[in-house]
């Protein structure tokens, strides 16, 4: 492929289709290469979708757009082996449309969203791998070179999209190598389901979705956390931990699936349902100070490849599309006044990320990771404490409610003293502020 | 890894569809020695998540036919960099239906 594209995009997840798509409505020559057989097939969401992210690129995509459930009830769980204590919310408004939230299956959403890209002008290639980038003698990148016969493409500025591992931006050294303390792996699997037997466990209408996110006992003290997600005819389950903390363990992320699935309160809600899929991936969770350098001499990281992910609030593909469209825009900018993707002119893309959520909310969440890291009692006591206060004090018994009072204070004490009590408290507060 | 925990990771993985690129295994070994004689945790057998990764007689074994692709093998491997890591070509691995 002798000819010469104003941007290459590599990858065709959310990160790159924003970026693609973007550009291409703006006239330039687009080239987005993917490495497996059709958009999607190399990639892994629980997932919710956040529709404001999406408008802006695809105002009706609501028409066309293969949604599974709009959320409706989200469900916070704390668990204990046993039990857990929880908070829902649920809301008729979330029913009202324009819905906010929706669950999602990737590799149905990412084939349509690829299908938007395309119309809108830009080259896909699949089934091509990229191995490296090309420089010119400045160290300027000026293209790609794929695992294909006459393997060099040539462009004017490259847009990594190719997720997690980011291998082509680490082998270039545009980026160091990811640490097992800044990603998660986490496993997920699909259960599929009659759709009225999901919206009757669920308590749900039609199209309508409810989602839990889970923490405690099922991360075997691991900071990590688990899932699952209601879609029409199916269920996504799933969990993950800090690849520093699995490290050390001898226990493989499977069986914490399975003892997930059997747990007394999950066990009903996913009853009879059948197997299809078996998945496992990579979420950066490192903090804000753990992103690399995010544009230099021809490229630019977006979604994933860059970090984005707020693991607190389990966002990524948002920030993933607002960030390839940031990016998009930056260069076309450039393109336009036919300015060259020098690092100096690139260094718009992050003053524009930094003015935007995607920047802000990972700074606000920068100490989080540390601090959770080293209070493992939020992780491996509060729950179980928490349960157990609840079982105390929801069963009756003779017990005086002072006795029971008394109790639950000393459970907490003889693992918590009362200072590293308040301290806790202080300190995650402090670092979610 | 136990017989029954490997058993149960391949029930999970015959329900993927993947197009294995017979001989060319993406994944590789640097050196074999190395994982035997100086890596003690050999981590890569408990953090895989579609268990391709063996050790028997402190002897590790790699099959990447199963492999999902996470990178989990490479990232844990930091005491001896061991492992050389790449995508499958293009067309060629995991190809989720669902994702």
């Amino acid at each position: 492929m002798s000819e010469k594209f104003d941007v290459i995009v590599v990858g065709v997840g959310p990160a790159g289709n924003a970026a693609a798509i973007t550009l291409a409505r703006a006239g330039l020559a687009v080239l987005q290469i993917e490495r497996g057989e059709y958009p999607g097939s190399k990639n892994v969401q629980g997932a919710i979708l956040y529709a404001d992210a999406l408008e802006r690129l695809i105002p009706d995509f609501r028409d066309s757009a293969p949604l599974e459930r709009y959320i409706i009830e989200q469900r916070m769980w704390l668990l204990d082996e046993h039990s857990y204590l929880g908070g829902h919310y649920r809301s008729a408004e979330f029913a009202k449309p324009p819905h906010n939230r929706y669950t999602l299956i990737r590799a149905r959403f990412d084939k349509w969203f690829s299908s938007q890209v395309r119309k809108a002008g830009v080259l896909l290639l699949c089934e091509t791998t990229v191995k490296a980038l090309l420089r010119d003698a400045h160290g300027q990148v000026i293209g790609v070179e794929v695992d294909r016969a006459d393997g060099q493409i040539f462009a004017a500025a490259v847009i990594l999209a190719d997720g997690a591992n980011s291998l082509v931006a680490t082998r270039a050294g545009l980026r160091a190598e990811l640490r097992p303390e800044h990603v998660a792996l986490a496993v997920k699997e699909i259960l599929f389901l009659p759709k009225e037997t999901v919206e009757a466990r669920f308590n749900l209408g039609d199209r309508e979705g409810a989602v839990i996110e889970m923490l405690g006992s099922i991360s075997q003290g691991m900071v990590g956390t688990g899932f699952l997600y209601t879609n029409k005819d199916s269920i996504s389950i799933g969990l993950g931990c800090m690849l520093s903390d699995l490290r050390h363990r001898q226990i493989t992320l499977v069986e914490l699936l399975e003892r997930m699935k059997a747990h007394p309160a999950i066990a009903p809600l996913i009853a009879g349902g059948e197997a299809r899929e078996y998945a496992a991936h990579l979420i950066p969770e490192g903090d804000y100070d753990a992103l690399p350098q995010l544009y230099g001499e021809g490229w630019m990281l977006v979604g994933d490849s860059a970090g984005f992910v707020n693991a607190v609030h389990r966002e990524g593909s948002n920030l993933a599309m607002t960030s390839g469209q940031i990016a998009a825009e930056t260069l076309i900018e450039l393109l336009q006044a036919k300015r060259p993707a020098t690092a100096a002119n690139l260094a718009a893309y992050r003053t524009r990320l930094d003015a935007r959520f995607v920047m802000k909310d990972l700074k606000k969440y920068r100490r989080l990771p540390a601090r959770l890291d080293r209070q493992r009692q939020c992780i491996n006591d509060y729950p179980g404490l928490l349960n157990q206060a609840a079982h105390t004090l929801l069963s009756v018994d003779g017990l005086t409610k002072r006795e029971k009072e008394n109790e639950i204070f000393n459970a907490f004490r003889e693992r918590r003293s009362l200072l590293g009590l308040l301290g806790d408290a202080y300190h995650l507060w402090r670092a979610a502020r | 890894m136990t017989a029954p925990i490997q058993a149960l990771i391949e029930k999970k993985l015959s329900l993927n569809r993947y197009r294995v690129d017979a001989g060319r295994p993406h994944i590789k070994i640097k050196d074999a020695e190395v994982c035997a004689t100086r890596c003690a945790a050999q981590q890569c057998v408990v953090c895989c998540p579609a268990g391709c990764w063996g050790s028997e007689a402190r002897q590790v074994s790699l099959i990447t036919d199963g492999c999902v692709e996470c990178g989990a093998c490479r990232i844990v491997c930091d005491e001896f960099p061991n492992v050389d890591w790449n995508y499958p070509r293009g067309g060629f691995g995991i190809l989720y239906k669902f994702g």
